[in-house]
């Protein structure tokens, strides 16, 4: 039997098999062009000023005017001295803001500091030109030299949370070198979201950045392809046990509460889930709060669960460990929500247990904690409903310059 | 009978097959996740890990099956993998049966798929649900002698609507009708001295032609719609794991070879060409990426066995001389007692393998029995008994089973698909593995509350593991597994 259709119809049922050859074809081609991969877009829009925390808490029950004025003072940053440490300036820089002044010649004003972090001449007129600079340029843009030294910043990202915090605009510009092009804030927000992996062991103050300038529910892509979302970011957050991370876990508490606030203005989570999640897990760590506080008022190592002894620290007296545990537990509570405070008593006996540590507190050990005592600073001055620049410029304290 | 004897006891060795720690379960936690949504994930639901890293569900039915299947009982798995094993081999084997009434060629050609087939095919995995297709798509092409008819090319069509939704394979099926189609179009070609009219005018053409762009885009008709075409742009590598040649499939792919010689020097007529070369194809791409095989094995053996036979000049076998009550040629006595023979050897091989054990009202099998030697059984069940908080790490071939809702139900690190993993947490899954002193601090970045270790395997990372440390303690251990647990997790 032929396979070949009868002469008369064989023209037509060619021209037929050639049209659904053009549809088929065609229908195909389409389809597989419209199906192929495409690329991410990998970052998202951003808003050029930074939005930053409400302060909705002024509890003068916590530490009064007098004590707070005195407290602040004594923690003021004394940083005008050769080769500060850069980890200080930028804890120094994040509490006080870039508009704080102060009379004591000591203190480095907030432009200062600012100065010091992102221009790398003002860096080398403090630290010389023979340390290796501060700001370098990376795979994916320019960044902060970390974890290396005192002329290093203390942690991924760090610096970079500290400038979206005091409200540094995207448009604001580094200066890498007197040959170097130039680069903006945006540049380094941009450079730290596609260097980023979610499983990296620092993650808290990229989150903080990227939040504050978002637009809203938006996502990036990771460096490992990663589509990070505020909800994947607040999960990963939550992740670890309690006092695991940096200072004691509280940086993950702090941050969770700044992203539930910048969910509050402008939506930040896709998933309606997230911010219950969150709510929940910051009400666990107060429950555990509460129950590990010490008769004085602080906290240690152990705060997730007393009954635990608390950890020795690898650098720093007991003092060290439970000022940094409450001064950094009362700051992430003064921008949380209500509902995951806990009764005003606990905040208070934590506060008053700090003024007068602080105030009993050589200028040596000062010194030496500076860092967090930066917390314990800014924490206070939030629970009087004020960021610490606003009460600025400070006067130089009557007994001298003793700290 | 020696046909009937060859099925039975791949059928006895198929239902003692023991059950592995993989693939079923991976599969069987997608199905339960699309069962529990009602919708196809976007992440890899077996590994907390990787969100936010997107994947393609391309086997949402077969996932589906398994996790319905595995919901009824360990021992229903291995039910199920013998029904579909069984249905490939029988269906292979009356059909070689039906096209060359050889038991010597029906056996070997049964024997040559076994073995090709067998060293790829996952128990309890999708290929082993669309393996019934596979064969039935080769079986409609060479109904047809190569061109279908319309109703062919329907049914055709319709198994590659099938196929695309039980796995992302139903690509081999598609490329199979195109090589069916341009396999008609060259022999067209040289029939006609290479004159396109004849080709375009040709119904045979057309509709091989017609039906292989259909089943292009019949892949579309899933709920994934072009997703699956791009699952297929972003995986497709015609590069894969090379075919090692000292091994029976090796020597499989070997006597293909020399098969598909003697076809071409003792061809009788073009369409061997044609089908040589399909099976061809087929075999190259199995050199370059083994996984191939599994497809290769009923093809070569559904197209070349027959064809062997003729080109060997072998007839059926020889029959006892017709007798004028009997025209079928054996004695009525005799007939009689080959099929009660082959019933009986049926019954006894039904008899004696566990498909049979609620039927006699036999005991299950034991737990231990039904799975490979080197599947935790202890540490999952120690798992399942005493859950713990956070992620557990184990090696990535177990963390199907300690996964899965039917075995530890645990939040593990890593499971058989991990290459959905993020780049950093492969990174250090490996130094972990390799017994880098990270662990700790990995277990913090992770959560992770328990370590499973290997102990055939992973002697470097046991070394590390147990060396003393206040904050971990050992929670289980036996010849094969240890489970390091953190205190108060």
């Amino acid at each position: 039997m032929s396979n070949v259709q009868p002469k008369h119809g064989m023209a037509n049922a060619v021209w037929l098999f050639a049209l659904s050859q053009l549809l088929l074809i065609t229908g195909i081609g389409v389809t597989a062009v419209y199906s192929l991969p495409t690329e991410p877009v990998k970052l998202p829009a951003f808003q050029n000023e930074p939005r930053n925390v409400v302060l909705k808490y002024d509890w003068p029950q916590v530490i009064t005017d007098e004590q707070l004025t005195a407290t602040i003072t004594k923690l003021r940053p004394q940083l005008r001295q050769p080769r500060p440490k850069i980890n200080y300036v930028d804890h120094a820089l994040r509490c006080w803001g870039v508009s704080a002044t102060f009379e004591d010649p000591n203190c480095l004003s907030g432009a200062e500091m600012l100065a010091m972090l992102t221009d790398q001449n003002a860096f080398q007129e403090t630290w010389g030109g023979e340390t290796a600079p501060l700001l370098l340029e990376g795979e994916f843009g320019p960044g902060f030299r970390t974890r290396d030294g005192n002329a290093t910043s203390s942690h991924v990202d760090h610096t970079l949370g500290t400038l979206a915090e005091i409200g540094i605009t995207l448009d604001a510009p580094i200066v890498l070198g007197k040959d170097s092009q130039n680069y903006t804030v945006r540049d380094l927000l941009e450079a730290a979201m596609l260097d980023f992996r979610i499983n990296q062991q620092e993650y808290e103050w990229t989150t903080v950045a990227a939040a504050s300038y978002s637009t809203g529910p938006t996502s990036w892509i990771s460096q490992d392809g990663e589509q990070v979302t505020f909800d994947i970011l607040a999960r990963r957050l939550m992740r670890q046990h309690w006092n695991e991370g940096v200072c004691y876990g509280n940086h993950r508490l702090y941050s969770l509460a700044m992203l539930l606030q910048f969910d509050d203005q402008v939506g930040l989570f896709q998933n309606k889930e997230t911010r219950g999640l969150i709510v929940a897990h910051l009400n666990e760590a107060t429950t555990r709060l509460i129950r590990s506080q010490s008769a004085e008022g602080y906290w240690d190592q152990n705060w997730p669960d007393a009954s635990i002894p608390a950890r020795e620290a690898e650098f720093g007296d007991v003092t060290m460990r439970r000022t940094l545990a409450t001064g950094h537990a009362l700051e992430w509570w003064a921008i949380a929500p209500a509902e995951v405070l806990p009764p005003r008593e606990v905040i208070v006996r934590a506060a008053q247990w700090l003024v007068v540590e602080v105030d009993q507190m050589e200028p040596k050990s000062v010194d030496e904690n500076f860092t967090f005592l930066t917390h314990v600073c800014r924490a206070l001055c939030l629970w009087r409903g004020k960021f610490p620049h606003e009460l600025t410029p400070l006067a130089s304290p009557s007994t001298g310059a003793e700290g | 009978m020696s046909v009937v004897g060859v099925v039975c006891a791949l059928f006895l060795l198929i239902s003692f097959t023991p059950l592995t720690s993989h693939t079923t379960w991976s599969l069987a936690t997608r199905g339960e996740a699309i069962l529990a949504t009602g919708s196809l994930p976007t992440a890899d639901v077996t590994q907390s890990l990787s969100q936010g890293l997107p994947v393609h569900e391309t086997a949402w039915l077969s996932s589906i099956s398994w996790a319905l299947i595995a919901r009824q009982s360990f021992e229903a798995i291995t039910w199920a993998t013998t029904i579909l094993a069984s249905i490939s081999l029988i269906t292979i084997a009356v059909s070689l049966w039906l096209r060359t009434r050889n038991s010597l060629f029906t056996g070997a050609g049964i024997l040559w798929f076994a073995v090709f087939a067998w060293g790829s095919l996952g128990l309890g995995s999708a290929t082993l649900l669309v393996l019934p297709l596979w064969i039935t798509l080769i079986l409609l092409t060479l109904k047809d002698r190569w061109a279908p008819s319309i109703m062919t090319a329907i049914v055709q069509v319709a198994l590659i609507v099938l196929w695309a939704n039980f796995d992302a394979s139903v690509f081999v099926g598609v490329g199979f009708l195109v090589c069916v189609a341009i396999g008609n179009a060259v022999q067209l070609l040289v029939e006609h001295h290479f004159q396109s009219k004849p080709l375009l005018a040709d119904r045979r053409f057309q509709i091989s032609l017609i039906t292989a762009e259909i089943a292009i885009v019949a892949t579309l008709f899933t709920p994934l719609g072009t997703g699956l075409w791009t699952d297929l742009w972003q995986n497709f590598s015609i590069m894969g794991t090379l075919l090692d040649f000292i091994t029976p499939i090796g020597a499989c792919w070997v006597v293909l070879f020399a098969a598909i010689g003697i076809l071409i020097a003792k061809r009788s007529d073009n369409r061997v060409l044609v089908e040589s070369g399909a099976v061809a194809v087929f075999g190259l791409l199995a050199l370059l990426a083994a996984d191939m095989i599994v497809w290769l094995g009923p093809l070569a053996a559904l197209v070349l066995i027959p064809r062997l036979q003729q080109a060997l000049s072998i007839g059926a076998d020889p029959v006892a001389a017709p007798s004028m009550e009997e025209p079928d040629g054996k004695p009525p006595v005799l007939r009689f007692a080959y099929s009660l023979g082959a019933v009986l050897l049926i019954w006894i091989v039904f008899a004696l393998s566990p498909l049979s054990g609620s039927l006699l009202g036999r005991e299950p099998r034991a737990i231990g029995n039904l799975f490979k030697q080197e599947v935790p059984l202890a540490a999952t069940a120690y798992l399942r008994k005493n859950p713990v908080e956070g992620r557990v790490f184990a090696p990535a071939i177990w963390g199907d089973l300690l996964r899965s809702e039917y075995g530890g139900q645990a939040d593990v690190f890593a499971t058989s698909s991990m290459k959905n993993l993020p780049q950093q947490a492969k990174y250090d899954y490996n130094r972990i593995t390799r017994g880098e002193s990270i662990w700790q601090e990995a277990s913090q970045r992770y959560n992770i509350d328990a370590l499973v270790v290997d102990k055939t395997t992973q002697s470097a990372m046991l070394e590390t593991i147990r060396e003393p440390n206040e904050n971990w303690h050992v929670g289980f251990e036996d010849d094969r597994s240890l489970v390091l647990r953190r205190n108060g997790s």
